[in-house]
């Protein structure tokens, strides 16, 4: 079973992604940085949970596999090979993860007593502000999809202060 | 979980012999790699190392209880080169025992009732069949809580 140092790290690594992807409320990791202030910052505890691929949107904070560390970054761009990523407090820099690499999404943080939960307004909020600067940033900006993003907007913020009902899935 | 398995030590025909095995998959996480597990106890975030037939043991434990004498069979149709049943027996219960040692394996109440057990798998459902060696079971160490790296 042991087959020396590099099977032994392997087997461990093995075991911290299985951890990872036990977290919860009861079991949280630990966040280290400052790169994606001001919603996590050195010392939060972070739950994240497992994610299907199709599931994932730009917005998203997910954790990936890079080589025995485990970065926690922001979605900005999405493709059958990968995900594009930033850090909120990073603007000037990039990142990519395969597809194969992607190991969860971050869903909760707790700071001191108080939780923020992704469905909080304050995580949403947190999410719209760094798309906007990111597009602002690459001038990358798709203005039909904008647009149609600006009709909907009243009704989301209706949404998200819980004075309408959520939408039906489709 | 100790005491469980004195009484499975001590008293091997009564009661216990019949009694249900099944591997502790509300609190242990696993995943096979290269045909061997790395189990996670999620409470204590030891991690453990499961050679290839422990391996093969501990999935079927996963997804269902069984008697020793369910796994004895299983293990005969599963690996044609198994030893023979007393030896095979021996080996399977000092599996299940250490298993019970590190509380990855829960035993289950025996109240009587037939098992849910309703197939067992046959052999030769791979090209070469698996090769019998004695399963083993290795406390590997202790994790320290995860760290997210954002830098």
């Amino acid at each position: 079973m042991t087959g020396g140092s590099a099977e032994a790290e392997r087997q461990r690594l093995i075991a911290k992604e299985l951890q990872l992807q036990s977290s919860s409320k009861q079991r949280t990791l630990y966040f280290h940085g400052e790169s994606m202030r001001p919603l996590l910052v050195e010392g939060d505890e972070v739950v994240v949970e497992p994610v299907e691929w199709e599931r994932i949107r730009r917005g998203d904070i997910v954790t990936y596999r890079y080589l025995d560390r485990f970065p926690t970054r922001r979605v900005v761009g999405k493709s059958d090979a990968g995900l594009q990523l930033w850090c909120d407090n990073w603007p000037e820099r990039r990142f990519s993860a395969a597809r194969d690499e992607v190991l969860g999404r971050a869903v909760a943080r707790r700071r001191g007593k108080s939780w923020l939960a992704e469905s909080d307004l304050g995580w949403k909020l947190a999410s719209l502000r760094a798309r906007v600067r990111y597009a602002l940033r690459t001038r990358h900006i798709d203005w039909p999809e904008t647009r149609a993003r600006a009709r909907r907007a009243p009704a989301k913020l209706l949404r998200m202060a819980g004075l309408l009902p959520p939408r039906k899935k489709q | 979980m100790h005491l469980a398995f004195l009484t499975f030590q001590i008293q091997p025909e009564s009661s216990a012999i019949s009694a249900l095995f099944r591997a502790d998959i509300d609190n242990v996480v696993w995943r096979v790699a290269d045909d061997e597990a790395v189990l996670l106890q999620v409470d204590s975030s030891a991690y453990f190392g499961v050679n290839q037939t422990g391996t093969r043991l501990w999935a079927e434990l996963a997804e269902r209880p069984m008697t020793l004498e369910q796994l004895v069979g299983w293990a005969q149709a599963e690996f044609p080169d198994a030893p023979p049943s007393d030896a095979l027996r021996a080996e399977l219960s000092a599996f299940l025992e250490e298993l019970g040692a590190l509380t990855l394996l829960r035993r289950e109440d025996d109240n009587g009732a037939v098992p849910a057990v309703v197939s067992l798998p046959t052999s030769g459902k791979s090209p070469s069949p698996p090769r019998w060696e004695t399963p083993a079971v290795e406390r590997f160490g202790e994790l320290e809580k995860l760290i997210l790296s954002g830098e």
